[in-house]
């Protein structure tokens, strides 16, 4: 453990001393402004009715729609990129395959910038980003229904097939 | 970005030394912010959360890097806690106890975050190799930094006195004009503040002698 100079009683007591410091708290030592917003997000991952504007999404890139199902299954196991958009708000979802689960890592993009103050929800999931921006979940069944929750919309995305 | 001080705030608009003698319980009213807050959490009103979360996140975030962890582990480490104690909130009643409960319930995440990291749980992050006089300069610049949110754990009356006693330098007379106790009082509570801020560093992971 780190050692803080002995104090003295009257005048060299660190605790002392350091009062005197200006008491801002210093950047490097605070939380990122994303983590605050991931923090707060919090009580959307216990709601029960969702945000009142409800708002469409669609699918705006798929890996699968390039190739022939042949092909999907021949390269790198089961892996599928999408990209799924609401306006200027994106959700990249890459999905991949282990012997008996798939793995799932989804990101929300706004203008370019990741985005940590929303929780997407699948089934009964419901999920908060991480530290890097990432949602992260393994299930043996494949997400059809997306939904993004934000404080003020619930974005919808159109159902995903996975055949 | 943080709001340090908002009870303080809040009496400091109200009053001047000279004019708060209307004010006989400061720490009530401070300490009443807190309960209403948590009110409005348990209510289920997202925006008190918001305001909770802004408030204390410095604290948590800062017990959780003590235990040793670095940025995005003591992020990660932090959101089990706000996790946790948004779960738990029909169970806590007292809200006064909520710092605690955060330093506590952090601490103990960040055990097992650094666990589950295969990486040192008690080891605080350490310049290693600096020359001595930078080790040590480095350790004040870390422990002055935790004191902000050190501070923000402790009951409103200690904070409001070690804030006015060794930042804004009030004197006892204007100390117990504000705080509504007689001046020989301060003494005593000026001691009793410090122990209850050292006791708390120390639960934060600072060693003190």
């Amino acid at each position: 453990m780190p050692r803080v100079p002995k104090p003295t009683d009257r005048s060299l007591d660190p605790l002392q001393e350091a009062l005197k410091a200006p008491l801002k708290p210093d950047r490097a030592s605070a939380p990122s402004d994303a983590a605050i917003q991931r923090w707060s997000a919090v009580p959307l991952l216990y709601a029960s009715t969702p945000p009142r504007q409800m708002v469409p999404g669609h699918v705006v890139f798929d890996a699968w729609s390039e190739g022939g199902v042949a092909l999907r299954d021949a390269t790198s196991g089961h892996t599928r990129c999408l990209t799924l958009g609401a306006g200027s708000l994106l959700l990249d979802l890459v999905a991949w395959r282990d012997s008996h689960h798939w793995q799932f890592t989804a990101r929300v993009r706004h203008e370019e910038r990741v985005r940590h103050d929303a929780v997407l929800r699948t089934g009964r999931l419901r999920l908060l980003p991480d530290s890097g921006g990432f949602f992260q979940w393994r299930s043996r069944g494949v997400p059809r229904l997306l939904e993004l929750w934000s404080v003020d919309q619930c974005i919808a995305f159109e159902p995903i097939a996975w055949k | 970005m943080h709001m340090f001080w908002p009870g303080l705030m809040d009496v400091d608009s109200r009053c001047t030394l000279r004019s708060c003698s209307h004010i006989r319980s400061p720490d009530r009213t401070l300490n009443q912010n807190l309960i209403d807050l948590w009110e409005r959490i348990k209510d289920g009103d997202s925006r008190a959360w918001s305001e909770f979360v802004s408030e204390y996140a410095g604290l948590v975030y800062a017990v959780a890097r003590r235990a040793g962890l670095d940025r995005p582990d003591a992020e990660d480490c932090a959101q089990l806690t706000w996790l946790a104690l948004y779960r738990s909130r029909s169970g806590l009643r007292d809200a006064q106890a909520l710092p605690a409960w955060l330093i506590r319930t952090t601490r103990r995440n960040a055990v097992r975050t650094a666990k589950s990291r295969s990486s040192h749980p008690t080891l605080p992050a350490s310049p290693d190799g600096l020359p001595p006089t930078q080790l040590r300069e480095a350790e004040l610049s870390e422990f002055r930094a935790d004191l902000p949110f050190a501070l923000l754990a402790l009951d409103p009356r200690c904070r409001m006195l070690l804030e006015r006693l060794y930042l804004k330098t009030s004197s006892y007379s204007e100390l117990a004009l504000a705080l509504g106790l007689q001046t020989d009082a301060i003494g005593p509570l000026r001691s009793r503040c410090l122990k209850r801020l050292r006791g708390i560093l120390e639960k934060m992971g600072w060693e003190l002698h």
